[in-house]
C-alpha cells in the first residue's frame, strides 16, 4: 500500500486526499448492528422451525437440525425467487449471508442470473458457481477440524 | 427500516426478560402422582433418582421413569449452562450410574426426551397406560435418545 502511494504523482496524491475528504464514510457499526439483528432474526425463525419439528414429529434436538436446515434453505430459495431476500440482504448485509439461508440465496441467485443461457449450460452449469466454493470450503474446513479433533483425542487425551 | 429494527429489539427484550414461574417445564407433573394407589410399575427408583440428581446438580428440571432394570432420566439445565452441556451430562451420567449400579441407566439432556418422559408420566398418573405399553414406550424413548441422524 505504501509503495503504491509513493509511485503516485503529486496530482494523483492530491486527488486521493480530495477523494478521502469527500467520500461518504461507511457506517460500519450501524451495519454490524443491523447484521447482528437480521442474522439473529433468521436464527430465531430457525429455532421456531426446530421446535416445531421437536414438538410435532419424532425428532430430537440432535436430529431436528437436518430438516430445519433443509426448510430454512428452501424458504430462502423461495424468497430469493420472489425477490424478497435481495431486499432483506440490502438491509441486513452479512446477517443474511452468514446463516445457512445465504447458501440457498447463493444457489438461486446464480441460477436466475444465468437462466437466459439455457437450462443445462446456463442454470445447471452456473447454479453452483457461488455455492460450490461454499461447499468446498465447508468440506475442507470440516476435514481439518476432524483431523485436529482426532489428533487431540488420540494423543492429547481430551 | 428503523421501525423494523426497533420492533425486533423490543421483541427480543420483552421475550428475554419475561418471568413466568408457573410456566416451568414439568411444573405440576411431579405433584399429582397418586402415591399409594395402584401404580402399574413401581416408580420409587425413578423418584429417588430425580430427587438425588436435583440435589446434586443445578438443574431446571429432571424427570425419570423406570421399568424393571431400565431407568430413563431426562434433565434440562438452565439455558446459560447449556454451553457446558456435555460436561454436565457426563457428570450426571457418572452420578446416576454410581447411585443405581444394578440398573441400566439412560440419561438424556434432550428436550424431546424430556417432553416424552413428561407425557409418559402424565399417562401413568392418569392411569391411561398398560404395563406392556409402558415397557414398549420406555424402550422407544431410549431408542430415540440414542438416534444420531
Amino acid at each position: 500500500m505504501a509503495d503504491k502511494k509513493k509511485n503516485l504523482t503529486p496530482a494523483q496524491q492530491e486527488y486521493q486526499q480530495f477523494q478521502n475528504q469527500r467520500e461518504v464514510k461507511r457506517p460500519v457499526l450501524k451495519n454490524c448492528v443491523k447484521a447482528f439483528f437480521v442474522g439473529g432474526f433468521i436464527c430465531l425463525i430457525g429455532q421456531f422451525i426446530q421446535m416445531f419439528f421437536i414438538y410435532n414429529f419424532n425428532f430430537t434436538e440432535e436430529t431436528a437440525g437436518n430438516p430445519t436446515v433443509a426448510v430454512m434453505v428452501f424458504i430462502a430459495m423461495l424468497l430469493t425467487g420472489f425477490g424478497v431476500y435481495d431486499r432483506m440482504a440490502q438491509f441486513g448485509g452479512a446477517g443474511t449471508a452468514v446463516p445457512v439461508t445465504g447458501f440457498g440465496n447463493a444457489v438461486i441467485s446464480a441460477a436466475i442470473e444465468h437462466r437466459t443461457e439455457g437450462f443445462i449450460l446456463g442454470v445447471g452449469g452456473n447454479m453452483f458457481k457461488l455455492a460450490g466454493s461454499v461447499i468446498m470450503t465447508g468440506v475442507f474446513a470440516a476435514f481439518l477440524i476432524a483431523l485436529i479433533k482426532t489428533i487431540l483425542i488420540q494423543w492429547g487425551g481430551l | 427500516m428503523y421501525w423494523l429494527l426497533s420492533v425486533v429489539i423490543t421483541g427480543a427484550l420483552l421475550a428475554g426478560c419475561q418471568n413466568q414461574p408457573g410456566a416451568e417445564p414439568g411444573a405440576g407433573i411431579n405433584d399429582p402422582i397418586k402415591v399409594g394407589t395402584a401404580e402399574i410399575v413401581n416408580q420409587d427408583i425413578a423418584r429417588n433418582a430425580e430427587k438425588q440428581l436435583k440435589e446434586e446438580n443445578h438443574l431446571k428440571d429432571v424427570q425419570a421413569v423406570n421399568d424393571g432394570k431400565k431407568l430413563l432420566i431426562a434433565a434440562q439445565v438452565p439455558h446459560n449452562e447449556r454451553f457446558s452441556l456435555k460436561k454436565i451430562e457426563k457428570k450426571m451420567n457418572r452420578q446416576a450410574k454410581k447411585q443405581f449400579p444394578d440398573h441400566e441407566v439412560t440419561l438424556s439432556m434432550d428436550k424431546k426426551i424430556h417432553l416424552e418422559v413428561m407425557e409418559l408420566k402424565g399417562k401413568l398418573s392418569e392411569g391411561g397406560i398398560g404395563k406392556k405399553k409402558w415397557k414398549k414406550e420406555i424402550e422407544r424413548i431410549i431408542k430415540l435418545s440414542k438416534e444420531k441422524t
